[in-house]
């Protein structure tokens, strides 16, 4: 049984179709990461899956409980009766009441006993580390803190679900590396089912054990994140993981190569073990990670290596962004400080000449028409 | 740099300290008039004791009457449930901007005029009588306690209301323990402009319900009684306390709206 089933949902908000035949599925105990840019309809999922909006078409499925059905017979489940815990982006801690209200008022919905709810919010507390503060109220606590009482209110219910909309986007940098390993083991540790959405590729991958890949409203990639990342199904997710995307043409094919002509990239090898898709002359869209480009003072390799000027540097948290000039292309390279400056020397400027090596068996290629 | 801080604060002080004296001189004028022992005098009347009294269980019974039938439907309007909604809102708030006069006059047509109408009052006795009044300020004041009151459920995010409602709460138990409670300073604040109006409500009251002594004698048509009876103490008197009750009331309504920000209607 899967523990989330959600099958070609359709829903509008206002007179916007949001989502546009999305289906999706998560196994017990997993976490599915839905993965999107802004506007992508990642919130409104969430939202249906909880039962906050109506979807108009579709099917939904937790722990195989139809919770909604456009089919006869039409099945809408209030969210109230669902057994999800949404903990939305700004976490939305009830300001009129102390943590401990707050952890507590899912429990008060169930009727249960002063002594059970004291003994559920203590345990949840425990887990979660924040005992101490069970007194406090929601505006003198930390980004962190919110976040964990906003975790333990909705683990406080054991939901069969739980939801989590863009869990560390309010917090800095390091709290948030903190944080995402903290979740992970937590939630891993209970077990629970977990659907978390995000714009974020570092959260997605730190922590769904599925990812999936929505864009404007539409499931363009759904795989295990190593699958993802390896080899993106189709160029318009390499596109959104923020792969180089270029237009080329087969120059010619030998054994497992095919060799091909992009703009400011002559003679392109690239590692294919499927050669007989390509036909010299066809159209070809050729995709690689711009991390995965090794620059040099010095050619590396004979084959796809190419001069190329350097137009622009800028610093990142562990490396450095350039944006180089190969030919006619631009392209956008983020590479880690220590192996760049081992390989083309500490000081880089606009100007300076470089070698850029693309190495031929992280060049992903699918014909045009296929995409 | 402290000389350009200072003169911006005198711009802002200035204006302020003027019209604080300009409303002080003008609010105490009427005193220079009529001696203290006068005024005195008329507090004790009894015909002053029944416009003070039915002037406050008026005002509290319509302020009460105006928030529990607001609060419905300003949550309706404000999420958006009621379809035509702005429509809705118009038609409700149309007494708002209406001379109070305008307001009686319409209500006394339709109490005498009307077959719906006048089979209300025959059956309630609205017209020339206290519940007239009740019925004139209600029509005053309910636009106001409505306007509050959608401000104050247009204010929470509706996330909080998501979030209670998988936490098991219904729709109504969502209202009553969340909503309500996060705009508390806007109910609050409904009661007490709504209570206030309808104290200090003259026009429409007195044309539904009369100026009627020891009966629909509240304390503006008291006041306007005593000023058109050349009773000048009495008037004094009813001013004076129109003040007070006023005075009190505002000054409330400004410490609850200031503990209810200390306490922070905060997203989280």
């Amino acid at each position: 049984m899967k523990a989330l089933l959600v099958q070609d949902l359709w829903v509008k908000r206002g007179k916007n179709i949001v989502l546009k035949g999305v289906s999706l599925e998560a196994d017990e105990r997993s976490i599915l990461v839905v993965l999107g840019p802004n506007a992508a309809g990642k919130t409104t999922l969430l939202d249906a899956i909880a039962g906050i909006v109506i979807p108009f078409r579709g099917l939904i499925e937790i722990m195989g409980r139809i919770v909604y059905s456009s089919n006869n017979p039409k099945v809408f489940v209030p969210p109230e009766k669902r057994k999800v815990a949404l903990v939305p982006q700004e976490y939305a801690l009830f300001p009129h009441m102390s943590v401990y209200e707050n952890i507590a008022f899912g429990l008060r919905a169930k009727k249960l006993s002063r002594e059970q709810i004291r003994a559920k919010v203590m345990h949840v507390a425990e887990i979660l580390g924040i005992t101490s503060i069970l007194d406090k109220r929601p505006d003198q606590l930390s980004g962190g803190q919110q976040q964990r009482v906003a975790l333990a209110r909705a683990l406080a219910v054991e939901p069969d679900l739980l939801l989590l909309d863009e869990p560390f986007s309010a917090m800095d940098a390091p709290t948030r590396e903190r944080m995402r390993s903290e979740l992970k083991r937590l939630l891993k540790e209970l077990g629970i089912t977990t659907v978390m959405v995000t714009h974020s590729f570092a959260d997605a991958w730190a922590l769904g054990d599925v990812i999936v890949v929505l864009k404007d409203g539409k499931k363009i990639a759904g795989a295990h994140p190593r699958e993802l990342i390896e080899k993106p199904l189709n160029h318009g997710v390499a596109e959104f993981l923020g792969y180089i995307v270029l237009k080329g043409r087969v120059e010619h094919v030998e054994h497992n190569v095919v060799i091909l002509e992009a703009p400011g990239l002559l003679a392109l090898r690239v590692q294919q073990v499927n050669t007989s898709l390509f036909k010299p002359g066809s159209c070809v869209l050729i995709a690689f990670r711009p991390d995965d480009v090794v620059l040099s003072k010095k050619p590396l390799s004979d084959v796809n290596t190419f001069t190329a000027k350097i137009e622009e540097v800028s610093f990142t948290r562990y490396g450095v962004r350039l944006i180089i000039d190969v030919g006619s292309l631009k392209l956008s390279v983020e590479a880690p400080r220590g192996p760049l400056t081992v390989l083309v020397g500490a000081k880089l400027s606009p100007g300076d000449k470089v070698f850029v090596h693309i190495p031929p068996n992280i060049i992903n290629i699918t014909p045009c028409q296929t995409d | 740099m402290r000389k350009i801080v200072e003169m911006g604060r005198l711009a802002y002080c200035v204006p302020s300290i003027l019209l604080a004296l300009g409303f002080i001189v003008v609010l105490t004028s009427l005193f220079i008039w009529v001696q203290p022992s006068t005024i005195l005098q008329s507090l004790i009347s009894r015909e002053i004791r029944f416009a003070i009294g039915l002037s406050l269980i008026t005002s509290f019974t319509v302020a009460t009457t105006a928030l529990v039938l607001g609060v419905p439907v300003a949550y309706a309007m404000a999420r958006g449930i009621i379809p035509g909604g702005r429509l809705l809102e118009t038609i409700l708030l149309i007494p708002f901007g209406m001379p109070p006069v305008a307001v009686g006059a319409t209500l006394l047509v339709f109490f005498t005029n009307t077959r719906p109408g006048s089979l209300l009052d025959e059956l309630f006795r609205i017209v020339f009588t206290p519940r007239g009044l009740l019925v004139a300020q209600f029509f005053v004041v309910y636009p106001i306690v409505l306007r509050v009151l959608k401000n104050g459920f247009d204010s929470v995010n509706p996330i909080y209301e998501a979030v209670s409602r998988t936490l098991g709460y219904t729709q109504l138990k969502t209202m009553i323990h969340v909503t309500l409670p996060m705009a508390s300073h806007s109910v609050l604040s409904a009661f007490l402009l709504a209570f206030i109006r309808a104290l200090g409500e003259f026009g429409a009251s007195v044309t539904l319900a009369g100026a009627i002594r020891f009966k629909t004698e509240t304390i503006p048509i008291a006041l306007y009684l005593s000023i058109s009876g050349g009773e000048l103490g009495s008037a004094m008197a009813l001013i004076m306390i129109s003040m007070i009750v006023a005075g009190v009331s505002v000054f409330t309504l400004l410490l609850l709206e200031e503990k209810s920000r200390a306490h922070g209607v905060v997203r989280a």
